[in-house]
């Protein structure tokens, strides 16, 4: 049997359940790396080059201790998951970073996803992601159709909310707050401190909102659109109390986005926001005091208004 | 209306007459300086390319100066450069200025659109104009352009420190000021005359070739890269250049004006180092450092602004080319914390390194 290596980082957080039953169906064995640990970091810190953001270098930690337990590394081209959008440049030359520093350490699988002209672009990347398994088409497409039926059928679930008096909108990155280690936990340190935390991938943020940019122009990165979207919505309807944006120290695109939002929260909508942004020497005492004293002046304003 | 853009190198000069011989009043911000960078810094994201924070302090500047339009250039994606516009006008507008900004997206073979957006701020204008003040913008462009070529060629075997450059801002004045393609190219002939005049003619034996690679922005933009070609060139290095406006222009306005662009095609120079464009010049980067491998150049220097990410991706993979063509490889991250000194040192550094490294290997060919 097969076995193919996926790395828990960045595109993970998206994609993975897809691909990882796509693997099983076609009777593989998919092996996910451990949870980020200092460790992963280490690792990857040392091997990447110094400019890259740390979900970039923390996916090579993961992929480098993968290697030796795999026979296929799964390193997708993420070029654009929907028409017309883009992701980071870093995904699009991702499967080549990590050729330059692994070199012939181990065989990777690296399908070219990009829809950016047509959904149907999908087909080609699933028949290179099979391609070790099976070269049969038909048993591919068929496994890769079983998949998204099961994907359609579970997504509909949806856990319900717990009350709370604070609501905080968290805008970030889903390979950052979904990673416990990368994202210092922000998530259940939230929690504990009795706030609602409520994500940008909450369904009910439309990403078609119109944006305030220039008349036909969309913003081209998907990641980004989204929470452009979300954190707008947000602010305009005063669902949330406050906002904390959580960015890698360095992210292009974020530094684009997360800043047209900030100025956008201070000029028209007087909502309160925090960044945080997280590298490889962030220190999570600086960030859990930061929180603390945010979420103090929430609650704090909270209890005065009532 | 008095129109205004960034600087990018030695742009301003063939927009200027273009838009002056479309009988638009033109404000060139300022040469870019110490103040220009403070102003982007101030208000720009932490995290933006040093380019935004730049051509930022460059837009500011011309406000001052009682500019009103704004002409830039978009993009879709995925480098951050496409989304330049939106943020400019946000930063601008909550700086306090009033003003009118456009940006030009690229054409990707829409004619009809991007006329009907350059129409929207000219004043009318006859096609015979429009076509008299885009030949004269043009032959300033590639005399320019060529221009660059030769002093980077030359400086290297100037007769004493300085005086290549110094032939090439007079000739770059000139053409700034010529009025008709004739006193274009008469300025262009003179300044040829007057490099060749200041080096000398048998050469020198210790040169050793560079090629400077990397982001457009700040491979053409002195102030960015702290006149790293200059710097180069007086050390005592031929260098080369792969990118300029010309050629740009060339790629990503006239060829897409007709859809072609997606023909020139850099990926199979890049392969197999990397198999994908990423945005910006990041495969341009891997190509050029292979081709100039090839062509027995002696090193390679990528320069990039920090958090730049196309460069990010060709930096990673810049090091394996370097093992696996031969060629020495260095990467300069420039941001608005660079020291020029610092700069300098490495630059020495390498220049000394390539020159020891090929003494060597000639001694070696002759025993």
């Amino acid at each position: 049997m097969v076995t193919i290596g996926m790395p828990r980082a960045l595109l993970y957080y998206d994609c993975a359940p897809t691909w990882n039953n796509f693997y099983r169906i076609l009777g593989a064995n998919v092996v996910v790396s451990p949870a980020t640990t200092k460790t992963t970091i280490d690792a990857g810190v040392s091997l990447c080059v110094d400019d890259a953001c740390l979900p970039v270098k923390i996916y090579f930690g993961h992929a480098v201790a993968l290697a030796p337990l795999v026979d296929f590394l799964f390193v997708p081209r993420l070029v654009s998951i929907e028409r017309g959008k883009y992701l980071c440049p870093k995904f699009l030359g991702l499967p080549d970073m990590v050729k330059a520093v692994l070199g012939e350490r181990v065989r990777m699988i690296t399908p070219t996803v990009d829809l950016s002209k047509s959904d149907r672009a999908i087909y080609r990347a699933v028949l290179t992601a099979a391609s070790p398994i099976t070269k049969n088409p038909v048993r591919t497409i068929a496994a890769w159709q079983a998949c998204r039926r099961q994907e359609s059928s579970s997504s509909a679930s949806s856990q319900p909310e717990p009350e709370s008096k604070v609501h905080v909108g968290v805008l970030a990155h889903p390979y950052i707050i979904k990673d416990a280690a990368l994202s210092f936990g922000i998530l259940e340190k939230l929690n504990e401190m009795g706030v609602q935390a409520i994500l940008d991938d909450h369904p009910k943020f439309d990403a078609d909102l119109p944006g305030t940019l220039q008349p036909g122009r969309r913003i081209f990165w998907t990641h980004e659109d989204r929470i452009y979207a979300a954190g707008m919505t947000m602010a305009s309807t005063g669902a949330v109390d406050g906002i904390i944006v959580v960015q890698a120290f360095g992210c292009g695109p974020g530094s684009m986005i997360f800043d047209l939002l900030i100025r956008k929260f201070r000029r028209e909508y007087s909502v309160p926001a925090l960044t945080l942004s997280i590298d490889e020497h962030t220190g999570e005492a600086g960030i859990v005091t930061r929180l603390e004293a945010f979420v103090d002046m929430l609650l704090r304003t909270a209890r005065g208004c009532s | 209306m008095k129109l205004t853009f960034p600087h990018m190198g030695t742009l301003a000069i063939p927009l200027r007459s273009l838009f002056e011989q479309l009988g638009c009043d033109v404000v060139v911000p300022p040469r870019t300086s110490k103040a220009t960078l403070e102003i982007g810094v101030k208000h720009s994201p932490e995290f933006a390319c040093l380019p935004l924070k730049i051509t930022l302090g460059n837009l500011a500047q011309a406000l001052e100066l009682g500019a009103d339009t704004i002409l830039m250039a978009g993009g879709v994606g995925p480098c951050r450069f496409g989304f330049y516009g939106e943020l400019h006008r946000e930063i601008l507008k909550d700086m306090g200025y009033d003003f009118r900004m456009v940006i030009v997206d690229p054409p990707q073979g829409r004619i009809r659109h991007i006329v009907k957006v350059i129409r929207s701020f000219l004043p009318p204008v006859t096609v015979r104009q429009v076509v008299r003040a885009c030949r004269l913008a043009w032959v300033k462009l590639t005399c320019i352009d060529r221009l660059e070529v030769l002093a980077n060629r030359c400086r290297a075997f100037e007769t004493r420190p300085g005086a290549v450059s110094t032939a090439l801002d007079r000739t770059l004045s000139d053409i700034d000021l010529a009025e008709s393609q004739e006193e274009v190219l008469a300025a262009y002939d003179a300044g040829v005359k007057r490099i060749e005049r200041s080096v000398y003619a048998d050469g020198r034996p210790d040169v050793v070739r560079i090629a400077v690679v990397g982001e457009i922005y700040v491979v053409l933009e002195p102030f960015a890269n702290h006149s790293i070609e200059r710097t180069l060139g007086e050390l005592g290095a031929v260098v080369d250049r792969p990118l300029n406006v010309s050629h740009w222009l060339k790629l990503n306005v006239v060829l897409d004006l007709i859809n072609m662009a997606g023909g020139v095609n850099p990926g199979k120079l890049a392969r197999p180092y990397l198999l994908h464009g990423v945005g910006g010049h990041g495969r341009e980067t891997i190509a050029h450092a292979v081709s100039y491998a090839r062509a027995g150049y002696d090193g390679i220097i990528q320069v990039a602004p920090f958090t730049c990410m196309p460069e990010i991706v060709a930096e990673s993979v810049l090091h394996r080319v370097s093992r696996e063509q031969g060629i020495a490889a260095m990467t300069v991250v420039v941001d608005e914390q660079t020291g020029e000194a610092g700069l300098v040192t490495r630059l020495e550094a390498f220049v000394d390194m390539l020159r020891r490294k090929k003494a060597a290997r000639s001694r070696l060919v002759s025993v």
